[in-house]
């Protein structure tokens, strides 16, 4: 039973690449899905792939423990897919308000340090769920 | 040269294709803002081809077309002879 925090990823030779969790400049957190236990995941999947996203897609499950580990707020925002029902479990995991201050009295935007010291984490804490994978 | 749209903008996107045409090829970054998903890239030669890359993507995905003429290295790249 899936209990974490989602996120639709490509599988690239089998593989998820830490690019699929960094954050692009003016973001302010990561878009992730909440799991509800009423959205399926396939669900997930088919909204995005409707938006228009291409390549072999997956989902990957991280535990909100690893968000607390990590120090981010789980923030409900709502989604931009087609579909209202994945939209409404949509969520960033953003850095704390003390963190961002602090990176911008030191000139360091948001996204470069996200970058290099939470992606290669949550790249660590993922695992797939669903998957096209032979 | 950099240009950014939302894709109901039919003027950006003229001025996209006019891009191509000037300093093609383009890398061409679709967004997916708060769809829980990375960027798609594209390397488009011409309209024909970013075209087919619009033509899926529904209202509120985020398109930056700029000519690889104009990126900036800002990082460092490896150059490899063999």
């Amino acid at each position: 039973m899936t209990q974490g925090v989602l996120r639709v990823v490509v599988i690239r030779r089998g593989k998820v690449k830490p690019t699929e969790f960094r954050l692009r400049p003016g973001d302010v957190g990561l878009s992730l899905f909440k799991y509800s236990g009423t959205v399926a995941s396939e669900l997930i999947l088919d909204a995005v792939r409707s938006a228009g996203k291409q390549g072999e897609l997956g989902i990957v499950e991280i535990s909100v423990q690893a968000f607390v580990r990590l120090r981010l707020r789980l923030v409900s925002t709502p989604g931009g897919t087609p579909d209202p029902t994945v939209n409404a479990i949509h969520a960033e995991a953003r850095l704390p308000w003390w963190r961002q201050l602090l990176l911008r009295v030191r000139g360091v935007a948001v996204h470069d340090w996200f970058n290099e010291n939470v992606t290669p984490e949550l790249a660590r804490e993922a695992r797939l769920i669903e998957g096209e994978l032979p | 040269m950099s240009v950014s749209s939302l894709l109901d903008h039919e003027s950006v996107r003229a001025a996209a294709i006019k891009l191509l045409a000037e300093k093609a090829p383009a890398l061409v970054e679709v967004r997916f803002p708060n769809m829980g998903t990375s960027s798609d890239w594209f390397l488009c030669e011409d309209s024909s081809e970013l075209d087919a890359v619009l033509d899926r993507l529904v209202p509120g995905v985020q398109v930056q077309v700029s000519s690889v003429w104009d990126l900036h290295d800002r990082t460092g790249g490896v150059s490899i002879r063999k």
